[in-house]
């Protein structure tokens, strides 16, 4: 399982997109799974909108969500739920009370990383989405190579730029900035 | 083992094979259309061979 999240690592972006659009194209796996199954009648429009982007980009930030996680929650000694249980509490009220609260920042830090790393995404939308689900990136590829509006372009990144650094100091505020470190890697 | 925890060791074996298969397909496929014979990007194949490689090791594209 932890070999299988490392997956989309082995492939480059190109190659890991053009296999979603094979799956999800009209005559896809996907579409030609649910007409045998009888799920649907008539294929599905499964790409080219935004939930193609949507689940294009959870299989390339699936990883970096993944691995954060992997760490905090492997730190956190077993026992400790043991303890609860032991001391009358249910799974969920252990897992609620004891293990989410220790496990907070490595949540944080996951939701940062993906965020830092997702919001510069150009490749998916444009492969899997289309014009129907324009990005960031992607307005600012228009904006320098058909509009030759350099300014704009120079606004929209400074503004991600600035965006990704908010959420980058608020997550070294509220995790700390050696915990942060230590998960990131 | 009580049914409830029995229930909740049971759906998370399946999210687990179920995010296995996510990450797996997309590989698999592109491992499958590697074998691919003819030019098309077409699922499944229909002609099976070795002529993608033949491109990339001998450089003919």
């Amino acid at each position: 399982m932890t070999a299988a999240i490392f997956v989309p690592f082995w492939m480059g972006s190109v190659v890991k997109l053009y296999a979603f659009t094979v799956l999800l194209e009209r005559l896809g796996i996907v579409n030609r799974v649910l007409l045998d199954l009888h799920f649907i009648s008539s294929p599905l429009g499964l790409l080219y909108n935004q939930f193609a982007v949507i689940i294009g980009m959870v299989y390339q930030l699936l990883p970096y969500s993944v691995l954060p996680l992997f760490v905090v929650f492997r730190s956190i000694d077993g026992d400790l739920m043991k303890a609860a249980q032991g001391l009358g509490a249910s799974r969920v009220r252990a897992v609620r009370s004891i293990i989410l609260p220790l496990g907070l920042p490595g949540i944080l830090a996951s939701l940062t990383i993906v965020y830092v790393v997702g919001v510069g995404f150009f490749l998916t939308p444009v492969l899997l989405g289309g014009a129907t689900s324009p990005f960031s990136a992607s307005f600012m590829y228009a904006d320098i190579f058909s509009f030759f509006d350099f300014t704009s372009a120079a606004v929209s990144a400074l503004v991600l730029l600035v965006g990704a650094g908010i959420v980058l100091f608020v997550a070294s505020r509220f995790v700390g900035r050696e915990t942060l470190r230590r998960v990131l890697g | 083992m009580k049914t409830g925890e029995r229930v909740f060791r049971l759906s998370g074996s399946a999210v687990c094979v179920l995010v296995g298969l996510f990450m797996l397909i997309p590989a698999i496929t592109v491992v499958v259309l590697s074998f691919a014979g003819g030019s098309q990007l077409v699922f499944p194949p229909t002609s099976c061979g070795f002529r993608q490689y033949h491109v990339v090791f001998t450089g003919n594209v």
